[in-house]
């Protein structure tokens, strides 16, 4: 239980996601019906799920659709506090918050790689998702834009974090790469791999 | 979303990675590059919920729920049923519903049968899986009442809990914790689970929350959550909608407590107060210190405090119930009782209190009032051997007092110089304080253990001599010197068996310090002069029971009296299962005739209680109803089941196969014969009809003083006047003797009682009040009834009163008198019959 915890805090300090239970979580999660639980969860957001699914996707560089990991969260966690059994369904009952927010996080965790890992097309191409909300404006497909990060998303973990440093902006080239202690040119390299994944082979005919 | 100062150098960057790519895929990139940082910063930025989150969320909840349930929901709910209300922990709620339910009886064999075969297939899956059934062994077995087993069970389940670090690992430790602070809760050892929850300052479960708010911790409240604890405190503490402020606590068969210390219960107060005619009594009080000089001032104010409707001895009811309040923001108006009741008042109040009521004469006899510093209430069972030593010490206070009914027993005996009498129930215990000390000032305390002649003459009926003068000196052994009478240097005695109808209720011993005393010619006579005031006796001792419920007032010499304490005495001593019936119109005194029964049934022995069950018209519901009230003694009333006669048959039924084990009585009140069409309860074993008090006028006068008696203790003294008893003879009381009872107390609220008060009285209450009987309306009963009442004490005809009681003149009545064929008392009696 104590490596975790270092792990936790040696995110970068300038990670603005940074999650943690608010005071009183637990009469948030009194009941123990999980369709109540569930509207709860996504009505109000008491225990900040949207901010933890934002926080595990950035601290793990990866693009991906916050409402779904958070829809996803919800229902899991719906499920494991109502239903699983004891003990772990009865999340007010014992252990500390620092536990509770360790095993929200391993929760959340699951729930990204399941995103990651999943490769379904969506069955209703009309659901405007993040995707679709984002791309129409750029005059960019939705799919296109799903796949690509889909793409981005298998990418190797030093790659798309290299992407995503120099995306952000806020430091040079090389100032990152010393960060991540490499040089400049395999940082470079690194991000450019991972554009390559994101924009895909046949990013241009797809255009429009 | 996305900050704009770090745009340029992050184009920049971009620009550089897109080197040597085609127009059109490099435009393709900024594109979904552009895009990409959109969806990182609202990664980034993810403080808002979204409102598409709603969309999907309730399909994909139903179609995570289907595959979700399994055995341990299937636990949840038996064990929902299997949990003793007493239990401390909590436990979640299950999922569903439960269409099936399973009766409680069977709950807990069925969990148990449930965990065994979870258990095992549980091992096939792996160390977590079965460690979580070690958990539902251990709580089963904490319900149980198996202790050991129950610790044995979560040291298993610790050791394995304490190998592992992941998240479910850490659950299951907290879980056995929390359930190793219940048991050590369920087992009154309060001490222990503070200790263990010192151990674990880090643990926040809602039982370790519950402990840390009982011992004073304000903050912990909020952690207690909505998570049920299933105990009575913390169903109190919770501030449940319909969680009953009153916690029903079974007396019987509770192991007796030594005394009324407070460290016992680790109070600040213990006090004891026996409740009297004109007020309570402080019988023993252990106060801290620091509280001491409050006492006094305290029960100047607790003397009145059952008025406050809020208060603690008003939320106390009869029947074994105690009131608990308790302190806290949860509970706002136990906060705002508390001050108000506790003996600190509002400087220096409790943090709990609880008042248990303890059974008298008339439902309650008195209070035991404790209260806490903290919140740590002390379990069920220490309460009820509290009160158990309560009633113990009551009831010795109350054997020093003479009894009321004494005197008919005094005048039945006659005047004889060394005698002394005491009156010994068919239980054994001597109810009767020695009425004469002869002079002699030989009187010691009664002997239990002496009571044999009382209960040969209780078994055989008839009258038994003894005393050592009977004993030849060749057959005394050394013990019995001075060990063969009931009193302390008789030297001669007789036990006389006291019957009502064919029951023998009770037998006097009658003892003196004179060898001749005994003689067959004495205790004929007594034989005689008892017989004829056993009824009386028997009725005052009823009466004296039943004083504070006001209005039983029996005059055994009416027509109709002596048959009804026959019938009392008749349904007193019957055993087993008994189904009585108790027909009348409403406000004929059906449930004061109820409670009547149930201390005909206490005075032979019984020692439930007197619950009254409301009436619901579902027979499942009302035979849960009828289940919970029903335990050893007790005697349960069931109201209103007019017109119903399925019903009464069903619930007759149910009650006698539910138990016929135990000395149990219920009581059915129902409306009169013929006026619902009904042919009463087939099943009853006995059946009393009460007519409306309009046609049983004779009686105003004993229910009206007995009424008097009970509401006069805090307003005005006895005796109701002559004139107002005529007054209220001839009233109509179409609301029976609950008009009479507002009417009496309204007017006594205003002073002494007259016959102006009592009209004044019913012009505020707006009832009808006349000064006569209109003699168009007189019917032969009222003049019966008139003739019977105002008899003179010789039992001779009084027709001046009589016609004072209707109103009219004397020649009016003395000529109604005549056409109705009234012409002397015995007439009048046989009417009334």
């Amino acid at each position: 239980m104590d490596r975790e915890p270092r792990c936790l805090h040696a995110r970068p300090r300038s990670d603005p996601a940074a999650w943690s239970l608010p005071a009183g979580w637990q009469t948030h999660v009194a009941t123990r019906e999980r369709d109540a639980l569930a509207r709860a969860f996504a009505e109000a957001d008491p225990l900040g799920l949207r901010a933890l699914c934002g926080e595990r996707a950035v601290a793990r560089s990866f693009l991906l659709d916050l409402d779904d990991l958070q829809r996803r969260l919800i229902v899991r966690l719906a499920r494991a506090l109502a239903a699983d059994g004891s003990p772990s369904p009865s999340i007010p009952m014992p252990g500390s918050t620092h536990a509770v927010e360790v095993w929200l996080r391993a929760l959340t965790d699951e729930i990204v790689d399941e995103a990651v890992g999943r490769r379904e097309e969506r069955s209703d191409p009309a659901a405007r998702d993040v995707f679709a909300l984002l791309g129409a404006p750029l005059g960019l497909d939705a799919s296109l834009l799903r796949e690509g990060c889909a793409r981005f998303n298998r990418a190797a973990e030093s790659d798309r974090r290299a992407y995503l440093a120099l995306l952000r902006g806020g430091c040079t080239l090389e100032s990152a790469a010393a960060r991540e202690g490499v040089s400049a040119l395999i940082f470079a390299a690194r991000a450019r791999r991972a554009l390559e994944g994101l924009a895909g082979a046949g990013a241009g005919a797809a255009r429009g | 979303m996305v900050d704009s100062s770090h745009g340029t150098s992050a184009r920049d960057a971009l620009e550089a990675l897109l080197g040597g790519w085609s127009p059109e895929r490099a435009e393709t990139a900024r594109g979904l590059a552009h895009a990409a940082r959109l969806l990182d910063a609202d990664l980034m930025g993810a403080r808002s919920p979204s409102s598409a989150v709603m969309r999907g969320v309730e399909p994909e909840a139903a179609r995570a729920l289907d595959g979700a349930s399994g055995l341990e929901e299937v636990a949840l709910h038996l064990a929902r049923r299997a949990r003793p209300r007493t239990a401390h922990g909590a436990l979640p709620s299950p999922a569903h519903v439960s269409p099936r339910a399973v009766p409680d009886e069977k709950a807990q064999r069925a969990l148990g049968l449930l965990i065994a075969s979870a258990r095992r297939g549980a091992a096939d899956t792996g160390p977590l899986a079965e460690q979580r059934w070690h958990l539902w062994t251990a709580r089963l077995a904490r319900w149980s009442g198996a202790w050991s087993a129950a610790r044995r069970a979560l040291d298993e389940l610790e050791a394995g809990a304490a190998r592992r670090t992941d998240p479910p690992g850490v659950w299951l430790a907290a879980a056995a914790f929390e359930e190793r602070l219940a048991l050590a809760l369920d087992r009154g050892d309060r001490r222990s689970a503070r200790e263990l929850l010192a151990e674990r300052p880090e643990h926040d479960g809602p039982t370790g929350a519950l402990l840390r708010w009982a011992a004073g911790d304000d903050e912990a409240a909020h952690r207690i959550g909505d998570a049920d604890p299933g105990d009575w405190a913390g169903r109190a503490l919770r501030g449940e909608p319909k969680a009953p402020l009153l916690v029903e606590l079974d007396l019987d068969g509770a192991a007796a407590a030594e005394g009324l210390e407070r460290a016992s219960v680790g109070a600040r107060a213990v006090v004891l107060a026996a409740l009297e005619e004109r007020g309570g009594r402080i019988i023993s009080a252990d106060v801290a210190p620091g509280l001491a000089e409050a006492l006094q001032p305290w029960s100047a104010r607790a003397r009145d405090a059952h008025l406050d409707v809020s208060g603690p001895l008003r939320r106390a009811r009869p029947g074994a119930q105690a009131a608990v309040l308790v302190r806290g923001a949860m509970r706002p108006r136990d906060g705002i009782a508390i001050e108000a009741s506790c003996l600190g008042g509002a400087a220096s109040a409790a943090r709990a209190i609880l008042c248990v009521p303890l059974p008298g004469a008339g439902g309650i006899g008195g209070w035991l009032w404790v209260e806490f510093d903290h919140r740590l209430l002390p379990p069920p069972c220490q309460i009820a051997s509290l009160a158990v030593a309560a009633e113990a010490a009551l009831a010795r206070q109350r054997g020093r007092e003479a009894r009321a009914w004494g005197s008919p027993i005094e005048s039945a005996l006659g005047k004889l110089a060394r005698r002394r009498w005491a009156l010994l129930t068919p239980s054994g215990a001597p109810r009767g304080a020695p009425a004469s000390s002869g002079g002699a000032g030989a009187l010691g305390g009664l002997r239990d253990r002496e009571a044999w002649p009382a209960s040969r003459a209780l078994r055989e009926g008839t009258p038994v001599r003894y005393g050592p003068v009977l004993r030849s000196r060749a057959h005394r052994q050394p013990s019995d010197r001075g060990a063969d009478t009931l009193f302390e240097r008789s030297s001669s005695g007789a036990a006389i068996p006291l019957r009502v109808g064919a029951v023998p209720v009770a037998a006097v011993v009658v003892e003196s310090t004179r060898r001749g005393d005994a003689r067959p010619e004495n205790v004929e006579r007594w034989e005689r002069g008892l017989g004829r005031a056993a009824h009386e006796v028997f009725a005052a001792a009823l009466d004296e029971r039943l004083r504070r419920r006001g209005g039983f007032g029996v005059d055994v010499e009416a027509p109709d009296g002596r048959a009804f304490v026959e019938w009392l005495a008749r349904a007193g001593v019957a055993s087993g299962a008994q189904v009585f019936e108790i027909a009348g119109p409403p406000g004929a005194g059906r449930m004061t005739a109820a409670a009547a029964l149930h201390e005909a049934r206490v005075w032979f022995g019984a020692r439930g209680p007197l619950t009254l069950v409301a009436p619901h018209p579902c027979m499942s519901a009302l035979g849960r109803a009828i289940g919970r009230a029903t335990r050893p003694g007790a005697t349960v009333v069931v109201s209103e089941l007019e017109g119903r006669s399925t019903l009464e048959r069903g619930v007759a039924e149910r009650w006698r196969s539910g138990a016929a084990e135990q000395n149990t009585a219920l009581v059915l009140i129902t409306r009169p014969r013929g006026e619902a069409g009904e042919e009463g309860s087939p099943r009853a074993n006995a059946r009393w009809d009460l007519p409306a008090l309009e046609g049983r006028r004779h009686w105003i006068p004993s229910v009206a003083r007995a009424m008097t008696r009970a509401i006069e203790g805090r307003h005005v003294t006895p005796p109701l006047p002559e004139a107002a008893l005529a007054a209220l003879w001839r009233q109509r009381w179409g609301r029976g003797v609950r008009g009479l009872a507002g009417l009496l107390r309204s007017a006594a609220a205003a002073g002494p009682i007259t016959a102006q008060s009592l009209g004044a009285a019913a012009r505020e209450l707006d009832l009808e009040w006349r000064e006569r009987i209109p003699p168009r309306e007189a019917t032969v009963r009222d003049l019966a009834a008139a003739a019977w009442t105002a008899r003179t004490s010789r039992g001779r005809r009084n027709a001046a009163g009589a016609a004072r009681l209707m109103g009219w003149d004397p020649s009016t009545f003395a000529a109604r008198a005549r056409a109705a064929g009234l012409q002397g008392i015995e007439a009048a009696r046989r009417t009334l019959a």
